[in-house]
């Protein structure tokens, strides 16, 4: 079969986020010919909100002091996820990841600090590498270094489906900015779509929150709608821990640095739609626990409860637990009073002066949430929580009024995974142990390295991996594209 | 009767970068299209009586300003675009010479490089209206809109001239992946300093670049009411609002 394109290339990547640049900047540097189709009208997507990257054993660790070294990494990642994680890919994520940080070093970036992500989280690994201006100056790095490298970057372009020919890969067709339709040779295409969060069926079908995903909100850009994942199976792909999800927990109708949100994320008093208390708050300090606890709930809601002294420690001592540098730890705050006006309003918050009229405020049982604050307020003077074995340090009384009810959902970040690769990040066939020639999956994209959830307690891991994996799978096809000449 | 069109001729600050020793890193291949190119192509295109040729230096992308209708593009190959606008409008202008039938050029005016279209007048002999925002050919005139500051103006100049003209938005819809792959295939007409008897520009780079230490904020507290109606006299006096 003899296809016509419009054009060909070695390398087709389809789309322009954190994996999709890094495969293209290294692509180029390798001397293929490079074409990124990106569906939104900007590069970036949910890599321009990451905050720092994992990295095991990294010059930047070094000279700070810092060990972690990869085998902590690879034991960390594969004890998450209770060994469902795949050990190639995760081998691959954990050897390479110290060499992604001196890769985006080499194209500009500045790193500020290695730490961990919550202070007092127990066996969390020190391995975020903050750059200065965050995922956001990333991107940017990586677009000017991919089309200064001469890779052509095309945006309100978005990949239909793959072509294949003799069970290999061989291009795609797209549909770009004017409506009109493409066939593009490629002798490998990446798929770097970000995964499927933007797609409320496809969170409903393949999340583990299943109805509750209806719940979810989705706190990112537009374009992840899982074409990679749904081009990838009609192609032949097969899938694995399509369910894994990242999410953070939000308050209803606002953003994640809202303060009334960093009010409602602290580890007082929680309690479900019946008015109930149902979780050891703490799981606060992990944000995408916190909020799979949440996902969990009726209606995928919880209230944080608390009163007027209360609001009054977080305005001026400030937040007990942060939210990474969207609410930091200690953050006065202070905006409260003026967020509330509207969210008063809009029932995102409830205010009143005794426990039984804010039950009413946010349609819980009266006598039950007032039995529920009773009990809490007798943990509370005991010292010691029985129920659900919260540290007495985030035990705080709800006695003086007026009293609050933040109402918090669960906001989705980032879907993480999908298409079954192997550590070369090659899609692998249905049925088979073999991959598809010409075909890779990287990014939030492909499964590998996580389990039922994301583990914060190796923090930055998605980003670390999105960059990561785009350049291994990029070397990679530069590496078949050469033995295929060479043949 | 030959409209020109210059673009990929102007260095944005967007597109470089600073390293930590100071030192300025631009794009090595090909530079970003200037932020006002678009909008002197559109002008260009609606101006061009016959022929649409652009002309670009050794950075440029001639399937960029092919997508967006010039027949033909001519480009110095062995020029790049430095921070000598003199030499970039010497370099130019002798390119406008070699284009037949040449009577009208438009260039991005660009806020980087205020000397560019100036100097490229003056080099050919003609008249030049800076800022324009549109434009409109009436007989053996260009009847251009300018704006300075807030006030509107519209002037007539005869031809040949430059029209220099300052983008006010972004490009709202850029042409297709298919549109700009099929421009490639227009033609390019290569040549080189010593085509057209000039010298290759000379090296003018700064040496050190320092960014400021820190960016100048303000922050606006307090009341939200007042807050908002302080912001908006801030941006008012700015000049971001009117």
């Amino acid at each position: 079969m003899n296809m016509q394109f419009d054009a060909e290339y070695d390398i087709v990547i389809v789309g322009a986020g954190a994996s999709g640049l890094s495969a293209a900047v290294e692509a180029v540097k390798n001397g293929s010919s490079v074409a990124v189709l990106e569906k939104l009208d900007s590069v970036g997507g949910r890599g321009q909100f990451v905050e720092g990257s994992t990295a095991f054993e990294s010059d930047e660790q070094k000279k700070r002091g810092i060990e972690v070294t990869r085998a902590q990494g690879f034991k960390a990642l594969m004890d998450e996820s209770q060994w469902r994680a795949n050990a190639e890919v995760v081998s691959a994520f954990v050897h390479n990841a110290a060499t992604t940080i001196r890769k985006l070093s080499d194209i500009g970036a500045v790193w500020e600090d290695v730490t961990i992500y919550a202070y007092e989280q127990e066996s969390e690994l020190k391995t975020m590498h903050w750059a200065e201006g965050e995922g956001a100056r990333i991107i940017e790095l990586m677009e000017k270094a991919a089309r200064d490298g001469g890779a052509e970057i095309y945006l309100n372009t978005a990949a239909s489906r793959l072509l294949t020919e003799d069970g290999r890969v061989v291009g795609l067709e797209a549909r770009d900015a004017d409506g009109q339709e493409l066939q593009l040779g490629a002798k490998a295409v990446i798929l770097a779509g970000g995964g499927y969060a933007s797609s409320p069926e496809m969170m409903e079908k393949h999340s583990w929150y299943g109805k509750n995903a209806r719940y979810l909100v989705d706190l990112g850009t537009p374009g992840n709608t899982g074409d990679g994942l749904n081009m990838a199976v009609a192609a032949g792909g097969a899938t694995a821990e399509t369910g894994s999800v990242l999410l953070m927990p939000v308050a209803k109708d606002k953003t994640i640095t809202s303060h009334v949100s960093g009010a409602g994320s602290q580890p007082y008093l929680w309690v479900n739609t019946s008015g109930r208390r149902f979780t050891d708050e703490v799981v606060a300090m992990n944000f995408s626990d916190a909020a799979n606890v949440i996902a969990q709930g009726d209606q995928g809601t919880s209230f944080t409860i608390f009163d007027e002294a209360t609001k009054k420690h977080l305005e001026t001592a400030g937040s007990d637990i942060g939210l990474g540098t969207f609410i930091p730890y200690h953050a006065q705050l202070d905006r409260m009073d003026a967020e509330l006006e509207q969210d008063l309003v809009t029932g995102t918050a409830a205010k009143a002066d005794t426990i039984e009229e804010l039950a009413a405020a946010i349609g819980a049982p009266p006598e039950t949430l007032v039995a529920t604050v009773d009990r809490y307020n007798q943990l509370v003077a005991a010292g010691a929580d029985d129920d659900f074995y919260k540290p007495a340090k985030y035990l705080r009384a709800i006695e003086r009024a007026p009293f609050y009810a933040v109402r918090m959902v669960a906001g989705t970040l980032v879907s993480v995974g999908g298409i079954k690769v192997n550590g070369n990040l090659q899609v692998i066939a249905e049925g088979t142990t073999d991959p598809i020639p010409g075909l890779y999956a990287v990014g939030a994209e492909a499964s590998g390295i996580y389990g039922d959830t994301y583990p914060l307690t190796v923090p930055g891991n998605i980003s670390g991996f999105s960059y990561t994996s785009g350049w291994l799978a990029a070397d990679h096809a530069a590496s078949q594209i050469a033995e295929s000449v060479a043949v | 009767m030959t409209t020109v069109v210059v673009f990929n001729v102007a260095r944005e600050p967007a597109a470089a970068q600073v390293l930590a020793d100071g030192r300025l890193v631009w794009p090595a291949r090909k530079l970003p299209a200037g932020e006002d190119d678009h909008a002197a192509l559109a002008v260009a295109v609606g101006l061009a009586a016959s022929d649409l040729v652009g002309i670009t230096l050794g950075q440029g992308d001639p399937g960029w300003a092919a997508a967006r209708g010039t027949s033909e593009v001519v480009r110095v190959a062995d020029v790049t675009v430095g921070d000598d606008d003199g030499a970039t409008a010497a370099a130019l202008a002798a390119a406008v010479a070699e284009v037949d039938g040449a009577e009208l050029v438009v260039i991005g005016d660009s806020e980087h490089h205020p000397g560019l279209a100036p100097a490229l007048a003056g080099y050919l002999g003609w008249p030049v209206v800076l800022a324009a925002t549109s434009a409109v050919r009436i007989g053996s005139d260009v009847e251009a809109t300018r704006r300075a500051g807030r006030v509107e103006e519209t002037v007539s100049v005869p031809i040949p001239a430059v029209i220099a003209v300052a983008a006010a938005t972004e490009e709202s819809s850029p042409p297709g992946m298919k549109a700009m792959l099929a421009a490639r295939r227009l033609p390019v007409r290569d040549v080189t300093a010593a085509d057209l008897g000039i010298a290759a520009v000379p090296a003018f780079e700064p040496t050190l670049t320092s960014l400021p230490s820190s960016t100048t904020a303000r922050l606006i507290g307090g009341d939200p009411l007042q807050a908002a109606t302080e912001l908006v006299k801030a941006l008012r006096a700015e000049g971001v609002l009117e």
